[in-house]
This record gives C-alpha cells, structure tokens and sequence, in this order.
C-alpha cells in the first residue's frame, strides 16, 4: 500500500471524528454491451415482405378495420387480423426535420420523418421520407403523394428467395435454411422509405 | 361510464422536492430520495424515527416511482432506496408508466389508503438521467416507443411530439409563437422558483432563434433532462390523528377529491379517426368534422380528465379549478393538454395561451395579455423549466400542488410571488410518452 499523504490523513481523521470528509464524489465510467436475440415473432411477414418490395397490413376479419402498420389482433375488437397488400403510395399525414436523433441516429440527421396515410386503410404508417430538400419542408408537405422505396440492397437476397418460391405471406411453409437466410438479411422497416410520387 | 368513487377519504398533508439539477454526483439515488423524504417529514415538525415508528405501528407502507433501469444500471432500484429511508419491512411495490411513472404512483398510494390497506402512504420517485451522455439519454427514452416499427427509422420522442403539433398546426392554425408563449411563461414563473433547474427570463425570439432540435420544437420548446426525487405523503383519517398525537404538525390539508386514467396505443401511427370523447358540457356538433384522437391531440388525457371531473363533480374546470400543474414535456403538449383537460375547445389551445388565460396575473412576461391569469397553468415552471427526471416528475408536480393549495409557496420558495392567492382547488396532470398513459388528479383544500 503507498504511503497516505499528510493531507489525506487529515481528511481520513477528520472523518471518523465525524467531521467533514473534504471528499469529492469518485465518478467514473462503465460501458455496457448487449447482444439481444429478438424475433418479430407474428409480425414476421411483414418484414419478409418488405424483402419483397411488398408493403403488408392487415385487416380485422370481424370488423373489417385495417391497419397500415399490421396489428395481428383488432384493437377495436380483439379479433384476428389477416394480413392484406397496401398501396405503393400514400399522401404525407404529418412530417417533422429531425436536426438530433437519438445516439444511434445523430449521424444521418438532419432527417425528415412522416406518417403516411392510405387510401382505404384506417391508420398510418411512420417512415423517412427522403428526395426532399430538407431545406424546403414546410406545413406544404403534407397531403404531399409519396411512394415507397425498398432498399435496394435486398435485391440480392430478394431475387434469390423468388428463385426458391417462396410465399412471403406464409411464413411456416419456409425451410429451416430458408428461416436463417431471412435472418441474416436482418431486415428492418427502415429498409423501406417514400420519396415523392 | 358509471361514476367512480374513492373507498375512504383520502388527504395528501405532505412533500418534499430533491433540488432537480443537471447531475448530482454528491448523492446516489437513494440518498437523493431521502433528501426528498426529509424534508417531507421536517414539514411536519416529526423528527424521522419518530415518523418510521407511526408508519410502522399503523399500516405504513410506500410507492416507488421510476421509470429506467437503463438510467440507474441497477435493477431492484426501488428497494435500495426504501432501505435507506429505513422503510424496511414495510409494504411496498415498484410503478413504471414512462413520462406518467410519477402520477401512477401518487394515484397508487391513493387507492391503497381508500382501499383502507394503507393509513399512511409515502410515494416517493427518482430519476438519474445523468449517467449517460445526452444524446444516449434520448436513446434510452426512444426505446420507450415501439422498437421494431418505430425507433428504427430514427424516431425519437422530441421527433413524435413535433410530428404531433405539425398535425395540430395544420389542422387548427396553431402557431409557433403560441408555442413560445408557453417556454416564456413557464421559464419566467421557474424565477421565482429555487427548485427549478432553468430560472430564465426569455422573449418569444428567444425560443424561436434557440437551437432546432426536430421542427417545429426548439431546444427551448423542450424540457431538459435531471436527476432529481419527490416524496408525498398520503393518508387517511386515522392517519391523520397518528401523526398529531406523536405532536405532529400539519402545514394544511389538501383532500384528494377526483383520481382519472387514461391510456392510449404506443404506435401513433395507431392512432383512429374517430369521435372526440366528450366531456358533460361539450356537445357532438362542436365536432362535427374533427377526426379524433388522431395524432394531434391525447385521448388518454381526454379519458383520464372525465373520469377525475366525474368523481370530483366538476362541470366548468375553468371556474371551479384555482390553478393547473401538467406535464409540459414540450410546450405543444401543453396546449394540446389544454383542450383535452376541456380549458377550451379542441384547437382553440393556441388560442388560449394567447389570451394569458394560463398565465399569472401578478408577473410581467414582457407582452400584453387580454384576460391574464383566469386559470394559471405551472405556476412552478412545469416539467421545461423544473427538469424532468422521469420518476420523480410527477411527484414533483404534486407536492408544487400541495404547497399551492396549502398558502405555504413563501415558506417553501423563499418568495410569494408564485403563490395563487386563496387557491382552493388544483390539478395535477402527468403524462407518459405521445400520451401512452395519462393521469389526472384533483385536490381540495379541507
Ligand atoms: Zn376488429
């Protein structure tokens, strides 16, 4: 052990005499890491849709009420959803300029957000709208016509997945290997955006 | 929707607030809890054993209100900081409800005493926000949206929000500058108040010319985030009688007189087009065209209000309500809280704060205002000026409340000039995430 400085041992005495200790908090750092294993479980095929430049929502069987960002169970009635087809496009419901983002973001800022509304669906779809100016955003965005994107590093996978036939709405027909293919294409629903129709 | 009632008279007699600052590095979370509790109980003239001993011996028991285990890195938070009140064995539970953890919890400590479990209840809540870097923190909040549909595409809660008024802004005119009215008021009534993190004078041009964080919402449209605690007291009848015969002494009285909630979808892209849910007074034909909830206004807190208001019997909040504390996470919210709360129709919110209707009437805030001080809406400063450390939020808004209601601003503030002369009647209102979870709470002076 070194040796205590006299000015430590005047803190150290003071103390455990109950006194004042002069001692500043010990801040210091710790990192965290994390690798989860998550699954989008019975939203699985829209994300498998999405490899097919496919926009899936889903309708309730009982009330009919339809959803552009796919529900599984009817919120209105608690009955089961099918999954449906949505439309390329849409009109821009509402927007923001994202100038920050959270961490993982802050470097793809500034960022345009917006909801997108369907024709003949009851609720709205939240993507990036890109190929505007974000200079030029304005209230006049919305009601803007958009269409949808697919990233376009999907292909590769996607052409070999229609090679194999497979129904993008039937997930449990897959293969085991099928399965693990689509898995590492590690797809996520900002590989899809909308650009001005 | 029947009427909903409370099992037993409940009162809420004490509180104390942990100065909300950027980053408290001299206290650990519980520590930072028991400042708050100290002073809860210094205000009723008990020395602390002698408060455990009553808690002990008559049904005591506690709420713990936080709202991230990211924040604290520590899991079973809320019993790390029961023990070190010394509130150990006693009943107690965690509550988490996002940005509304605070609320639930006041709300949760209410019912165990109605319920006739608890005579004495301490909630208490915290939040550590400054163990991550700024830009990680709104990481940690964003995870609180739905994080395969939503965070994904770089949504972040000041994002959501300014998506929300934009809608508001198209559907109804509302106007930036209404906004900064709000970021002015509540940052000029924070002055007076030596709990707030941000005391500031500012101009309308201030806030607009502050940094764009996501548009409309400026940094300053935006509350910051804080470490900070609160603990309120909660009790009944027999309560009461303990703490004055162990020669307790009570600063006033508040009775808890209406508790509402409601809730929302997380998505908001989930939000319907439907009917505006109507309070007693409203009639359908206000709305003949509005597409409700929709993304621009709350329904959870529309829901929460007609449940507290039904309980607590009140038909004309404007004329029966002596001042207003809500969850101004960002100044739209705060207008668009006050048309679900029903101060004035929905879209009539920019309106409102232009009138100085939520203003206070004794305070310069360097512009004209035609009807100020009708109903003051966070005389403390609210969440943009006090600091919003998630857990302890809510609390917070309820002790500002209880010190209104009980004439002691002066004792507490060092100052009466945020004290609402003979307030009888207050609200407190919390919020969670895109109006997930809302809590309205209504207390009368006994
Ligand atoms: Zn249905």
């Amino acid at each position: 052990m070194g040796d205590i400085l006299a000015e430590d041992k005047k803190k150290l005495d003071s103390l455990l005499k109950g006194g004042s200790s002069g001692i500043e908090p010990l801040v210091f750092e710790q990192s965290y890491d994390i690798e989860y294993v998550m699954s989008h479980g019975q939203d699985s095929p829209f994300f498998v849709g999405l490899a097919f430049g496919k926009l899936l929502g889903t309708r309730c069987k009982a009330c009919h009420y339809s959803y552009a960002t796919p529900k599984s169970f009817c919120v209105n009635c608690g009955g089961r959803c099918s999954w449906v087809e949505v439309p390329g496009s849409g009109k821009i419901h509402t927007f923001t300029l994202c100038h920050f983002g959270s961490e993982a973001f802050l470097k793809e800022t500034p960022y345009l957000l917006i909801l997108v509304e369907f024709e003949g669906f009851n609720t709205l779809f939240l993507s990036r709208l890109k190929g505007v100016d974000p200079a030029t955003a304005g209230l006049k965005l919305i009601g803007t016509k958009v269409e949808a994107k697919f990233n376009p590093a999907l292909k590769d996978k996607l052409d070999f997945m229609r090679k194999r036939k497979i129904d993008y709405k039937r997930t449990e027909s897959l293969s085991p290997e099928e399965k693990e293919l689509i898995k590492k294409m590690e797809i996520k629903v900002s590989d899809l955006w909308f650009e001005p129709a | 929707m029947g009427n909903r009632a409370l099992g037993r008279p409940v009162y809420f007699i004490s509180g104390g607030v942990s100065q909300f600052t950027k980053a408290r590095q001299d206290l650990t979370f519980g520590a930072m809890v028991k400042e708050s509790t100290d002073q809860m109980v210094e205000d009723l003239n008990l020395p602390c054993g002698k408060f455990i001993e009553i808690l002990r011996k008559k049904n005591g028991g506690t709420k713990a209100s936080y709202f991230s285990d990211h924040y604290t890195r520590q899991l079973m938070a809320g019993i790390m900081a029961q023990d070190i009140q010394g509130f150990c064995p006693l009943s107690s539970n965690r509550v988490e409800g996002g940005g509304a953890t605070g609320g639930i919890c006041f709300q949760e400590a209410v019912k165990d005493v109605a319920s006739g479990y608890l005579d004495l209840c301490v909630a208490f809540g915290f939040e550590t926000m400054s163990h991550v870097r700024t830009w990680k923190g709104n990481e940690f909040i964003a995870l609180a949206s739905d994080t395969d549909f939503d965070y994904p595409v770089g949504g972040f809660y000041s994002g959501y929000y300014a998506m929300m008024v934009t809608r508001h802004m198209y559907e109804f005119g509302t106007t930036v500058e209404q906004m900064a009215m709000v970021s002015v008021k509540n940052h000029r009534n924070a002055f007076f108040n030596p709990y707030a993190q941000k005391r500031e004078k500012l101009t309308i041009d201030d806030v607009r010319k502050s940094e764009m964080v996501a548009w409309p919402l400026t940094r300053r449209d935006i509350c910051v985030m804080s470490d900070g605690a609160a603990s309120c007291l909660v009790v009944s009848e027999e309560g009461i009688e303990e703490i004055l015969k162990a020669g307790g002494n009570i600063g006033g009285t508040v009775k808890i007189i209406g508790i509402g909630r409601g809730t929302d979808m997380m998505r908001m892209a989930d939000r319907p087009h439907g009917e505006v849910v109507l309070l007693p007074w409203e009639k359908e034909d206000h709305y003949r065209d509005l597409k409700y909830p929709g993304v621009h206004s709350f329904r959870a807190g529309r829901v929460a209000a007609r449940e507290a208001y039904g309980m607590a019997g009140i038909t004309d909040p404007l004329e029966e309500i002596d001042f207003i504390e809500l969850h101004d996470a960002y100044t739209s919210s705060e207008i668009q809280t006050y048309e679900d709360l029903g101060l004035c129709k929905y879209g009539d919110g920019g309106r409102f704060v232009e009138s100085g209707a939520s203003f206070l009437k004794n305070i310069d805030y360097g512009f004209p205002l035609t009807r100020p001080g009708k109903l003051p809406v966070n005389p403390s400063g609210g969440l943009i000026a006090c600091g919003h450390p998630v857990g302890a939020t809510g609390l917070m808004q309820a002790v500002f409340s209880l010190w209104q209601i009980q004439g002691t601003i002066k004792k507490h503030f060092g100052t009466d000039d945020l004290q609402i002369p003979e307030a009888k009647t207050g609200l407190w209102h919390s919020h969670a995430g895109t109006g997930t979870y809302v809590t309205v709470t209504i207390g009368e002076k006994v």
